[in-house]
């Protein structure tokens, strides 16, 4: 289910037109807020379904090249957010939120440097570092905003036997 | 104990990552110089290397991979690509020396380079 609430958020997030500010290949990545929960809240297990589920998407609709990325980042953030969540209590949601956006950059760059055969896609990192710092925060804040509604969700459902 | 948004300890990492990528974003902005070269790459290997200055009028390159790459005014910018992202295409005209424009799907790479290949050397 968390996987739907993901590809639904990547796709109305392909609707926002890109606004001018924003640097080339820079999203908002609403989605993770998706996955942030579910290494938050469910594992690392649930975690990397969600991401590759997502990557998948990614695939189908833009391409193998988007798949690798996608899934690179992704799993590299994933990684992040559930180390962090898991074993430092005292790591705000906002700065998980910017070391995992980061660690879904740095993913994807290392990437695209492999597939291009030079380190010349490099040359995006500081502007996406910058745009990293602010979508990660604003994810991290959504997400302290939606856990409460999320968990009890989670245990109406459950408690339904629907999982 | 409940987990914060955020911490003072978080706040001070926050603004560093912030101060240290801004200044990094704004000084290779200012230092850098009008490139000479253009050096496209397809696959790792250099594919062609273009004289900016040579190219006043418009001239495109079209690429076997689908890729056409337009000079103008001593700019370069990747005007066409059948790959589905188009990044390369919203990155837009570069013409100093150590900008990138990278189209992943394609393999394609434009850097430009500034007099004597170095990238940082500013001459007047």
């Amino acid at each position: 289910m968390l996987s739907a609430v993901a590809l639904t958020l990547s796709f109305l997030e392909s609707l926002i037109p890109t606004a001018a500010f924003m640097p080339p290949g820079a999203k908002a990545g609403f989605s993770n807020t998706a996955t942030m929960f579910a290494a938050s809240s469910l594992g690392f297990v649930p975690a990397s379904a969600v991401t590759l589920i997502k990557a998948l998407f990614a695939g189908i609709t833009r391409g193998p090249t988007a798949f690798a990325m996608s899934f690179a980042g992704g799993m590299l953030s994933t990684a992040a957010m559930y180390l962090m969540f898991r074993f430092s209590k005292n790591t705000g949601y906002m700065l998980i939120g910017i070391v995992s956006a980061l660690c879904h950059n740095f993913g994807q760059l290392a990437v695209a440097c492999f597939m291009v055969g030079s380190s010349a896609a490099l040359g995006y990192a500081p502007v996406l570092i910058i745009a990293g710092v602010v979508t990660g925060a604003v994810t991290g804040s959504v997400l302290k905003a939606a856990v409460p509604a999320l968990l009890k969700l989670e245990k109406t459902l459950v408690g339904k036997g629907e999982r | 104990m409940e987990r914060k948004l955020i911490t003072k300890k978080d706040a001070v990492i926050i603004a560093v990552i912030l101060f240290a990528s801004a200044a990094l974003v704004l000084s290779g902005r200012a230092f850098r110089a009008q490139g000479e070269t253009a050096v496209i790459s397809v696959d790792g290997k250099v594919y062609r290397e273009i004289r900016l200055s040579d190219f006043s009028k418009k001239t495109q390159f079209s690429l076997d991979n689908g890729v056409v790459i337009t000079a103008e005014n001593g700019k370069i910018c990747f005007s066409e690509s059948d790959c589905k992202d188009k990044i390369c295409i919203k990155t837009g005209e570069i013409s100093k020396s150590g900008e990138v424009s990278v189209c992943v799907p394609n393999k394609t790479v434009i850097e430009i380079r500034g007099a004597d290949g170095a990238d940082n050397i500013i001459t007047y």
